[in-house]
C-alpha cells in the first residue's frame, strides 16, 4: 500500500470537540427540532393541504351551508341542516372513510418523500440515528391530521347540534322523541296509517300498504276491499310494527348527544391515526408513495367491506385480523352506518352484520397494526441504502 | 459507547489519527460485481484529495460505504481516526458530504432545507446556516424555492448543507457538476480556502485539470482497486517523460537515437520527433539526446520537454484511452 506524503496539516479542533459531548444524536428519540422541521416540510406541501383540508373540513361545511341555506330559504321543503341523522351520516358515511384515505396519504407522503427526493441521504449523513429520523415523522404528521380532522369535526358537531330539528322525523313520520317501547307502541296505535305505511320493518303484518290514484292505500289481507280492513287490524298491524321498529326508533334523536359525539370524535381521530400510521410504515417499507396511496385506497375500499361482512369458516381469524373490521366493532352505538356494521348494528332489529369479535381482540388488532407497521417501516428505515 | 449519547472518553477514540479517511480492505460486492475491492486508502488530514476514476470505478460507492449510506462486505475504515460503522454518529458529526447529485425538497427554500438538516445535527448547526449560504453565496436566493434553483445553486446549497456542522472532512462528489467556468473557479477558490483553514477536502471528480488545479494529492481507482495514490507532484515524477523535437532530418535522428538506446520509444513526425523517455530519467539524458543530433550533423531548431498532465497520466494508469472518464 503507499502513502501519501507532503501537504499534511492537522485540523485544529476534533470530533470530540465543540460541544458533541452533549449530542445526542446515536439517540432513537427525535429531538423538538426534527419533529419542528418535519412538521414544516409536511406543512408546507400545498397540494396535500389542499386536500386534506377540503375532505377533512371542506366536504362537511359545503354540505352545512347548503342545507342551512336551503333550510332557511325554504323550510317546508328542506330539513333542518343539523341533528342526529346528518351528524351520523356525515361521521360514519364521509369523515370515517375519507378521513382515512387521507390521513393514509399524508402518512405515505411523510414516509416516502426523503427517499424519492434525495433529502434522506443527507439526513443520514448528518450521522442521526436512523431509527430518530423516522419517529420524528410520527408527531409530525399527527400534529397536522389529529387537528384537522378534530376541527372538521367541531364544525359538524356545532351545526348538528345548533340546527337540530325540533321534531323526530323518522322515515317521514313525525314521531316524538324519547319514547319507551310502550309509549311508542300506543303511540302507533293512535297512528296507525302513518306506522303502516311509514315505517320500514314490516315481518309478519297483514295489512300492506300500496300507492293508488289518490295516494297511499292500504291493501287489504287477502286481496277483498277497503272496507275489509278493521280499525282492530290495522291498530294491531301497527303495534306490531312499531315493535320491530323501536330499536331503529331509539336510535334516533333530535340532536347527537355529547357522549356520543367524544365517542364518535375519538373513533374518527383513531381511524385517522391508524391510516397515518399504517401509511408511514407501508410507504416507508416500499419506498414508494404512489403504491403505497394505491395500497391503502384498496384496503379501505374493496378489502375492508369484503372481509367483514361475510365470514369465510376458514379465514374467520384472518378477517379478524383486518383493522378495519376491529375499527367498525369500535364504532359508537349511535353509529349504525359504516360498513352496515358498527356497534349500534346496523341490520333489522339492531343486528350486526359484521364478523364477529370480541372488543378486547378488536383492540389488540388496532394495537398490533399500529405496532407492526411501525417496526416494518423503522427497520426498513434503518437497513436501506441511502 | 452508549447507545444514545457520543461518549467522548471511549478509548477506541483516545488517539488521534494523522488521516481523514482510512480505509483497509474495504470492499463491496453487488452481486457478482465487486465495485470496491479490496481498498486501502489514507488521506491525510488538512489537504485537498482528489479521488479519481473512469465511470463505474466504484468512486461513488466508495463514498457512500464510507457515509454509511451503504454497508461494507469487508474491511475497516475510520473517519477522523474515529472508527465506522461502529462510532458512525461521532464520526459524522464533523463530516459535511454531496453525494451524486445533491437534491432537496424543491417544495422549500434553501433555507427551510438547510433547517432540516440542522435539526439532525446539534443545536449550534441552526446558528450556522445564515453564514453557510453566505459563503456558497446563496444568501440573496436563500428564501426561494428550490424548485426555482439551478443545478449549479444547488451545488452551492449542497457545500452549504456541509458546513452545518463545522466539518473537519469534506467528502465532495463531483462538485463541479453544472457550474459555468464561473462558478468552477469559485468552488475552486472555496475548496482552497476550506483546506487553508485547516479543513481536508476529499473530492472526487472526473475533471482532471480541475483536479490538477485544486488537489494537493490523489488516489486512483479503476476497477474498484486503488491503483495509486501519492502527492501529485510525486506522482508526476513516476511518469514517462516526453520530449517533442523539431529537426532537419527526422528518420536519420531517429536511427541515431535508436543506436543509443536512450528512449524508450520514438516517432517520426511531419518536422521532427516525438521521443518518450522511462519513468525517472535525468534530464540531462536530455542533453545528450541534442549533443548526439548535433554530433551527427542533424540541425536541431527546437527541443521542448512536454510536461506530463494528470489526465495523460491518468490514461496511462487506467489503461483506458479512448474511453470516457
Amino acid at each position: 500500500m503507499s502513502t501519501v506524503s507532503g501537504g499534511v496539516v492537522m485540523s485544529g479542533s476534533s470530533p470530540r470537540g465543540s460541544g458533541l459531548a452533549r449530542d445526542r444524536r446515536g439517540s432513537w428519540l427525535p429531538t423538538g427540532s426534527m419533529i419542528a422541521t418535519r412538521f414544516m416540510e409536511l406543512r408546507k406541501r400545498r397540494g396535500l393541504m389542499a386536500a386534506l383540508i377540503v375532505v377533512n373540513i371542506g366536504l362537511p361545511v359545503i354540505f352545512l351551508s347548503v342545507r342551512l341555506i336551503a333550510h332557511a330559504v325554504a323550510p317546508t321543503s328542506y330539513g333542518p341542516a343539523g341533528g342526529f341523522d346528518i351528524f351520523s351520516g356525515l361521521v360514519a358515511g364521509v369523515m370515517y372513510g375519507f378521513g382515512f384515505i387521507v390521513a393514509a396519504t399524508l402518512g405515505c407522503t411523510a414516509g416516502s418523500v426523503d427517499l424519492s427526493e434525495g433529502m434522506f441521504r443527507h439526513l443520514v449523513i448528518t450521522g442521526r440515528s436512523r431509527l430518530a429520523l423516522y419517529f420524528a415523522r410520527i408527531p409530525a404528521g399527527l400534529a397536522i391530521i389529529v387537528p384537522l380532522v378534530a376541527t372538521g369535526f367541531t364544525i359538524v358537531c356545532a351545526v348538528c347540534v345548533v340546527a337540530a330539528p325540533t321534531k323526530l322525523y323518522n322515515q317521514g313520520v313525525d314521531v316524538p322523541v324519547g319514547l319507551s317501547q310502550s309509549s311508542f307502541e300506543s303511540w302507533a296505535a293512535s297512528h296507525p296509517k302513518e306506522v303502516v305505511c311509514g315505517f320500514p320493518y314490516r315481518l309478519n303484518v297483514r295489512v300492506a300498504c300500496g300507492v293508488g290514484p289518490d295516494g297511499k292505500i292500504f291493501i287489504p289481507p287477502g286481496g277483498g276491499g277497503l272496507s275489509t280492513i278493521s280499525q282492530a287490524t290495522l291498530k294491531a298491524d301497527a303495534v306490531l310494527i312499531a315493535k320491530q321498529d323501536y330499536v331503529d326508533y331509539s336510535q334516533h334523536f333530535l340532536a347527537p348527544s355529547t357522549t356520543l359525539m367524544v365517542d364518535a370524535g375519538l373513533w374518527i381521530e383513531l381511524e385517522a391515526i391508524i391510516g397515518f400510521v399504517v401509511g408511514l410504515g407501508l410507504s416507508s417499507l416500499i419506498g414508494q408513495r404512489t403504491v403505497s396511496v394505491m395500497l391503502m385506497i384498496v384496503l379501505e375500499i374493496i378489502l375492508t367491506p369484503l372481509l367483514t361482512h361475510s365470514v369465510i369458516p376458514h379465514l374467520i381469524n384472518v378477517q379478524r385480523g383486518v383493522v378495519g373490521l376491529a375499527m367498525a366493532h369500535l364504532e359508537p352505538g349511535g353509529l349504525p352506518h359504516v360498513f352496515a356494521g358498527g356497534g349500534g348494528g346496523g341490520g333489522p332489529g339492531g343486528q350486526s352484520l359484521l364478523v364477529p369479535e370480541s372488543t378486547l381482540s378488536a383492540a389488540l388488532v388496532i394495537v398490533g397494526w399500529l405496532v407492526v407497521w411501525t417496526a416494518l417501516g423503522a427497520w426498513r428505515m434503518s437497513k436501506r441504502d441511502a | 459507547m452508549s447507545a444514545s449519547t457520543l461518549d467522548v472518553s471511549s478509548d477506541a477514540l483516545s488517539s488521534p489519527s494523522p488521516w481523514a479517511v482510512e480505509t483497509h480492505g474495504l470492499t463491496k460486492r453487488f452481486g457478482d460485481n465487486v465495485a470496491v475491492n479490496d481498498v486501502e486508502l489514507l488521506v491525510p488530514r488538512g489537504c485537498a484529495f482528489g479521488y479519481l476514476g473512469p465511470n463505474g470505478a466504484g468512486k461513488t460507492t466508495l463514498i457512500r460505504v464510507l457515509l454509511g449510506l451503504t454497508h461494507a462486505d469487508a474491511g475497516t475504515m475510520s473517519l477522523l481516526g474515529v472508527p465506522v460503522p461502529r462510532h458512525r454518529p461521532l464520526a459524522l458529526a464533523r463530516v459535511g458530504a454531496i453525494v451524486d447529485e445533491p437534491r432537496f425538497h424543491a417544495h422549500l427554500s434553501g433555507r427551510e432545507n438547510l433547517r432540516i438538516l440542522a435539526a439532525a445535527r446539534e443545536p449550534a448547526a441552526k446558528d450556522r446556516i445564515d453564514a453557510a449560504l453566505d459563503r456558497v453565496g446563496m444568501a440573496q436566493r436563500a428564501n426561494d424555492r428550490v424548485s426555482k434553483y439551478s443545478m449549479g445553486m444547488r451545488q452551492r446549497l449542497g457545500v452549504a448543507a456541509c458546513l452545518l456542522g463545522d466539518p473537519q472532512l469534506l467528502i465532495l462528489d463531483e462538485p463541479m457538476n453544472g457550474l459555468d467556468p464561473a462558478g468552477m473557479h469559485e468552488m475552486r477558490d472555496m475548496i482552497l480556502s476550506l483546506v487553508a483553514e485547516g479543513r481536508t477536502v476529499m473530492l472526487s471528480s472526473h475533471l482532471l485539470d480541475e483536479v490538477e488545479r485544486t488537489c494537493d494529492a490523489v488516489a486512483i481507482v479503476d476497477r474498484g482497486k486503488v491503483i495509486r495514490q501519492g502527492s501529485i507532484a510525486e506522482l508526476l515524477g513516476g511518469a514517462a517523460l516526453h520530449v517533442q523535437i523539431e529537426c532537419s532530418a527526422p528518420d536519420r535522428a531517429r536511427g541515431v537515437l535508436s543506436a543509443a538506446s536512450l528512449a524508450e520509444q520514438i516517432d517520426v513526425q511531419d518536422a521532427g520527433l516525438s521521443i518518450r523517455l522511462a519513468a525517472g530519467t535525468e534530464r540531462g539524458v536530455i542533453a545528450e539526446i541534442n549533443r548526439l543530433l548535433v554530433e551527427d550533423g542533424i540541425d536541431v531548431y527546437r527541443l521542448q520537454e512536454v510536461q506530463v498532465s494528470l489526465e495523460s497520466w491518468f490514461l496511462q494508469v487506467t489503461s483506458r484511452l479512448g474511453e470516457p472518464t
